[in-house]
Parts: C-alpha cells; structure tokens; sequence
C-alpha cells in the first residue's frame, strides 16, 4: 500500500513473519488492515470533502472528520466544567 | 512530544482470559487542572505470556473507546526519555470489573493464534487519539474461547 498509515508484524514460533499495512478510518478511527491486491471497495472508501481513506462502517454517511468531533467534544466539555454543570 | 511506556505489567495483578472481553490496559484523560489533555497511542504489541492451551485456540484483541471506568489497578508509565516530565493521563491496567465500552468502536480488532504476537505502529499523525475530555478514554480488552491464562498488553503513548 503507498503511504500506509503505520506497519503492523504477526511473529510467532511456527510461521514466518507476517507483515500488513494499515489505514486509519478519517471518521472514526478504526483500523483496517490492507491485504495484498485487494479489491479497493472490500477496504471502505474514499471521502472526498475530507479527502482521505474511510473504513466500510462510514462509507455513504456524511463527511465527519474524527478530530472534528473531538474538538466538538472537548468544547462542549470545556464549557460544562466552566460553567460547573 | 513526551513518550511513554505503558504496559499491563507496570501494576496490578494480571487476570486470565475468558470467553468474554476482560479489559487489560486503559489510558483516559481525567478532569484535573493539569491532567486534561490529550494522548495518542503510538504503538501496541500484544501476545500471551501465560503456558499455550492444548488445544489450539485464538484470542482476540480490541481496542474501544470508553464513557466510564471500571476497577482496574492505577499505574504510571515511565517515559521512554528519562529527561521527560511525568505522564499526565490516568493509566490503569489489570481490570476485575469492566469498564463501560461505546458499542461498535472497535478501532483495533486482532484475532491471533494464542502462540503469536502481533506489533502494529501507527504514523506520527494517525495514532489513535484520546481526547482531552473526562472518562472518554481508550481500552485494551482480550478475550478467548479456550485460552484461559494471561496476556501482555505493551502501549507506546504519547502526550
């Protein structure tokens, strides 16, 4: 896969290595491993406001960033916590 | 960016699997005046370190996200520079009562032969994220069929 999103080894006594690369859903960070000549819509998707690569979960959904929604969430927190609720 | 080293054999006593999740490890910010920030989990190593069960079996690994704690044992990861300051998030590892997972968040699921381990990295700006908000933290959970022993969970974290 070009530019993964990180590496991933299965070591074990009685296999040889077993290496995998990986992408991280842009909506909800889940993480999908990406085997060799897979089919591209097996994986997920691409959303095209946020440009980047989405897991099978969030495909035909709206864009919603995943650091969008913690910066929401952490406001939100900030506020309650101000405001002593 | 301080880096820490997280891992289920900093505290507690380890608990053996069973057919249902146990949580391992847990890395959550906590309401304070300095601890509410955020952690990104670098990296994760997992395998068993208890005796293999006869019969071959998997165990199966998560990462989910959490909206409240549990009872598990409070550690503090050393930083991987000695120089670094203290690690902020509340840490806690070893669970004898589960703490409470939003459904469908797994962002990690392993399923590996109970004889493997398995190491995955994430790139500096992909880790997974806790954000800075109270109780809503990520968890290493584990379960298996068959295998009843113990697990090492082993987390790269960064604040």
């Amino acid at each position: 896969m070009r530019k993964s999103h990180g590496y991933s080894i299965i070591t074990g006594p009685e296999i040889r290595a077993i290496e995998e690369d990986f992408f991280v859903c842009s909506h909800c960070q889940k993480t999908t491993f990406v085997k060799p000549m897979c089919d591209p819509v097996e994986l997920g998707g691409w959303c095209g406001p946020c440009h980047a690569l989405i897991c099978k979960d969030c495909v035909g959904k709206d864009c919603a960033p995943f650091m969008k929604k913690i910066e929401k969430a952490e406001a939100k927190a900030a506020i309650t916590r101000n405001w002593g609720i | 960016m301080a880096q820490y080293n997280f891992s289920n054999l900093l505290g507690g006593t380890q608990q053996n699997l069973t057919t249902t999740f146990k949580t391992i490890t847990y890395a959550v910010a906590t309401t304070g005046a300095t601890t509410l920030r955020r952690g990104w989990i670098k990296e994760v190593e997992v395998g068993a370190d208890g005796a293999p069960n006869a019969a071959d079996t998997t165990i199966v690994y998560s990462w989910d996200r959490t909206t409240a704690d549990g009872t598990g044992t409070s550690v503090t990861p050393p930083p991987i520079d000695a120089s670094d300051a203290a690690a902020l998030l509340t840490y806690k590892a070893n669970y004898t009562g589960e703490p409470t997972v939003t459904a469908n968040t797994g962002l990690l699921v392993l399923a590996l032969n109970q004889r493997n381990s398995q190491r995955v990295s994430y790139e500096d700006d992909k880790c997974l994220v806790i954000p800075a908000t109270n109780l809503a933290g990520i968890v290493g959970r584990a379960k298996s069929a068959i295998f009843a022993s113990t697990v090492v969970f082993n987390q790269y974290m960064r604040e």
